[in-house]
């Protein structure tokens, strides 16, 4: 309880320090995903219940809710890591009922983990090229060069602080290289649609700067960005869209400021 | 000398057992007992094409291969359902099997009686009869499957194997289907060290089923764990040393009425500081 | 790491290469070296240290010969690979004149060795093809041998009918193959039966057996098949006796087949049994009489071509001498040396008396 009144009152302090041009891109109305009576159920427990939801494209959406409220499980779903029990899920006008993990890189989605998830026994550099290498059986085989992704690596590599770490294994790495090196290896894909879970969560102020940048960056080319955040004054920088969930069910979406502002928020999750 | 070329041959063909099956335990981390089977198809096969069919030793190396491959892509398939644990016993469960049939299928193997005066390998009229020609054959086989395995660890295949060792969902999310990058990893190595097998047959020019059991692929196993796992160079090393360790302790000068015992105590002991001391192994790039 | 390995490599090269037991006639007696290798680790690791007292003995027999016996052994883990690279050490570093095996398949492995470095090679299995090359030996060649002593004993006994019950075992099949072809031949009549301890219906299959009327029932069969059988049998007060090839001795029940007789190779003479008792408390000593007798006869011939030549011979000689030698009275029995290099030795009878296996023909 604490933590969220804390971060209401960050968010305060940092109201004033906008980075990001978080005005709605005019491509705004389009939906890139829409969800449709979506459910998901851990032993009889409802994590999605009956959703219907869209991500609108182009824009930089919060997720956010209390804790078992589904954001990440509803992450999960759309990027393949679950199969929902019920429901559809529209990605680029295809209708289907569910997402499969290998499909990911065709429909340009990229993402990252809570717990930061990454190939822990291979070097930073090798974690990078995974997402970005032939994904071909045969043409995997045939490729041992990395000239193709050469000026791509090294951008990434400079953008997230590894370039001296690059030979080093992942496991390797400090707490905050791990989330850096997570979201370069989303950055070397070239995705329309990012999710971030908690990029923020456990990093020194000067690595969520750098973070903060990075999604700007993304912001500026036009992607659409789910973040999954609890620091409010974070919302409300970098996003101009939230979407707030409530025991799996959509509880208000809308511009941060108003649904921030609405009791029902207020009650639900931030407790006040 | 005779002894040393020959200590090579065998320590040549463990190598190239030792490197086939480093890519599939080492890189993309699949623990499978069962490369003792496949080693003895590829030896049955030479045995049987060049004693009953009169087939040159090349041709039943490709005969091997393709049996391998074949079975090794329907088993796969099997294995594919299993993971970690599971997949060991499924594949020491596979292991047994072929063991079995080699033992009962008399029509064909000579059941345990093995199969007598297998060939050498000839090219044209040139039979590498000598053991010293034997052993360059071998080498040249050993520095291709090394050059293989160098060629996919540096491929990005060898990087989707070794991301799907770890976490198959993540390397899915990629955009990789990596059932597939299991399965051609899987008929691979089954294929390659079914080579090593047509080299054991051809070397030892009598086989029998009992050089092909489950212990054998475990023996292969602790190669690849000493040498280290996920590197070539650990295979060979591993192989090196597993091979020649009981060789040198045999010129130690132990008492020879407790010498077996003691050098087995030896043995055992060195691989145990090993392990202690270098728990990945001596080149190991990956833990399980 | 590349240093250790440079000096795991050195030191192979340096002991490999480094001869100096050669030619150690200290009494100006000339060397004949016998390499002998054997299971001395592992599964057949009690074969392979009794068969090494044996050796012992052998050589302990020819302390005062005109001839100094080197005797080297070598564990071979009862695996071909490994028999391969001994006897390759056999040849090239210890330049032994004659090696020994036993069993088949390190046998089999080492006979094309012998075969092309020209030594004289002796294996104590039996499988007939290691005897094939003009230095090539063989010797146990068992169960056609076995099978025709169960079926001479059986015919002795005046038996007409028999009943075999065969577990699905590689062993026991071929031992019941052998056996039909002698029990057709002294035209004994037979009926079989199959069955595997786990699931079979003795009952039933024991009600069928009794109807044939048998004289005898071969339990062709390892425990834990043949002490079922067997203790259904006793339950039932079925007193047909009952025999077979070798499995019996092996029963951890002995008592079940008290007066029972089964086929067995020898164990070797009285004194070489005492002799083995102070050494081991193991019972396993046939395979060991065989290893006594194989090394026993290379030293005789060894002996022999010395006393009439002045010189040791070259295996050819050895070879001949051996082959010339026809008949040789060993511990184990009559053992016979054709040309084509197998030996034949003997089966014996035996029967279980108070809980032990006795001998009690020849």
């Amino acid at each position: 309880m604490m933590k969220k009144i804390k971060d209401i009152l960050n968010f305060r302090k940092q109201q004033t320090v906008p980075v990001c041009d978080i005005n709605p891109p005019s491509a705004y109305g389009s939906n890139i995903i829409t969800i449709k009576d979506l459910t998901k159920q851990f032993m009889g427990i409802r994590a999605i219940d009956d959703l219907s939801v869209n991500i609108p494209q182009a824009m930089t959406i919060g997720l956010i809710g209390s804790n078992g409220s589904g954001k990440t499980t509803l992450v999960n779903i759309l990027t393949g890591m679950l199969r929902p029990d019920a429901g559809e899920i529209t990605v680029r006008d295809k209708k289907r009922s569910h997402i499969k993990a290998n499909e990911l890189r065709k429909y340009r989605i990229a993402r990252t983990f809570q717990d930061g998830r990454l190939i822990e026994q291979i070097s930073v550099v090798d974690n990078l090229l995974l997402s970005v290498a032939e994904n071909d059986l045969v043409d995997s085989l045939k490729e041992v060069s990395i000239k193709d992704y050469q000026d791509r690596l090294e951008k990434v590599l400079e953008m997230t602080s590894l370039t001296e770490h690059r030979h080093k294994n992942a496991e390797e790495l400090s707490y905050g290289l791990r989330k850096l090196l997570e979201i370069g290896r989303v950055l070397m894909q070239d995705a329309d649609i990012y999710f971030f879970d908690e990029p923020f969560s456990g990093l020194f102020p000067e690595i969520v700067e750098q973070v903060c940048e990075i999604i700007c960056g993304l912001q500026k080319q036009g992607k659409t960005i789910v973040i999954i955040e609890h620091n409010m004054g974070l919302i409300r920088r970098l996003c101009n869209y939230t979407i707030v969930l409530n025991h799996g069910k959509l509880l208000a979406e809308g511009n941060p400021e108003e649904v921030l502002q609405s009791k029902a928020v207020r009650e639900s999750y931030l407790g006040v | 000398m005779e002894y040393l070329i020959n200590l090579a041959i065998l320590f040549g063909i463990y190598s190239m057992l030792a490197l086939s099956l480093n890519m599939l335990i080492g890189m993309s981390g699949l623990v499978s007992l069962a490369q003792a089977a496949f080693y003895g198809i590829g030896a049955y096969a030479t045995a049987i094409g060049m004693t009953t069919f009169g087939l040159g030793f090349f041709t039943t190396i490709i005969l091997g291969i393709v049996v391998n491959a074949i079975l090794a892509f329907v088993v796969g398939k099997i294995l594919a359902r299993f993971q970690g644990d599971y997949y060991a016993i499924v594949s020491a469960g596979l292991s047994i099997i072929v063991f079995s049939i080699l033992q009962n299928w008399k029509t064909v193997t000579h059941g345990p009686l093995g199969i007598f005066g297998i060939g050498k390998p000839a090219i044209g009229s040139y039979t590498f009869y000598s053991n010293t020609a034997f052993l360059g054959l071998v080498v040249i086989f050993t520095i291709v499957l090394y050059a293989l395995y160098q060629w996919i660890n540096h491929s990005s295949f060898g990087r989707v194997l070794k991301a799907l060792r770890e976490d198959e969902k993540l390397a899915q999310s990629m955009g990789y289907k990596t059932k597939h990058f299991k399965s051609v990893i899987f008929v691979l190595s089954a294929s390659l060290s079914g080579i090593a097998g047509a080299f054991f047959a051809s070397y030892i020019a009598f086989i029998d089923p009992s050089s092909f059991q489950l212990k054998e692929g475990i023996f292969l196993f602790t190669i690849i764990i000493v040498g280290g796992l996920s590197s070539a160079r650990g295979s060979v090393v591993g192989a090196l040393i597993l091979i020649s360790l009981p060789e040198v302790l045999r010129f130690i000068g132990l008492p020879y009425e407790t010498a077996a015992q003691l050098q087995q105590m030896i043995y055992g002991a060195m691989l145990l500081l090993m392990m202690i001391f270098k728990p990945q192994g001596l080149f190991g790039k990956y833990r399980m | 790491m590349r240093k250790w390995l440079l000096v795991l490599c050195a030191v192979l090269a340096l002991t490999a290469c480094d001869n100096k037991k050669e030619a150690t006639e200290a009494d100006n007696k000339p060397v004949v070296k016998i390499g002998v290798m054997l299971p001395l680790s592992g599964e057949m690791a009690e074969f392979g240290q009794n068969s090494l007292y044996a050796v012992e003995f052998a050589a302990e027999d020819h302390k005062d010969s005109p001839i100094k016996f080197d005797i080297i052994f070598e564990d071979d883990t009862f695996t071909p690979s490994r028999a391969a690279v001994i006897a390759n050490k056999f040849i090239s570093v210890d330049k032994v004149d004659a090696i020994v095996t036993s069993f088949s398949p390190v046998g089999s492995a080492v006979s094309p060795i012998a075969d092309k470095a020209k030594v004289l090679h002796i294996g104590l299995s039996n499988a007939a093809n290691i005897a094939e090359g003009e230095l090539n030996f063989t010797d146990w060649q068992e169960l056609d041998i076995a099978a025709k002593k169960l079926v001479d004993y059986l015919v002795s006994q005046n038996c007409k009918k028999v009943v075999s019950f065969n577990m699905e075992t590689v062993g026991n099949e071929e031992m019941r193959v052998k056996t039909n072809q002698f029990l057709d031949e002294r035209g004994i009549e037979y009926k079989e039966f199959y069955f595997n301890p786990d699931n079979s219906d003795f009952a039933l299959m024991i009600q069928k057996a009794l109807d044939f009327d048998a004289d005898y029932w071969i339990l062709n069969s390892f425990s834990p098949g043949q002490d079922i059988l067997r203790k259904k049998m006793i339950e039932q007060k079925i007193d047909i006796p009952v025999v077979n090839i070798q499995c019996m001795k092996l029963s951890k029940n002995l008592q079940l087949f008290e007066n029972q007789a089964f086929v067995d190779a020898p164990d070797g003479s009285k004194e070489f049994r005492e002799r083995m008792a102070k050494k081991t408390t193991s019972k396993v000593l046939n395979i060991p009489a065989y290893a006594y007798d194989i090394v026993d006869l290379i030293m005789k011939a060894n002996e022999d071509f010395y006393v009439k030549n002045g010189r040791v011979p070259n295996d050819y000689e050895l070879a001949d001498t051996l082959k010339k030698t026809k008949f040789y009275d060993g511990i184990v029995g009559k053992l016979e040396i054709q040309d084509n290099g197998v030996i034949k030795s003997p089966s014996v009878i035996k029967k279980i008396i108070d809980g032990n296996a006795v001998i009690i023909d020849d």
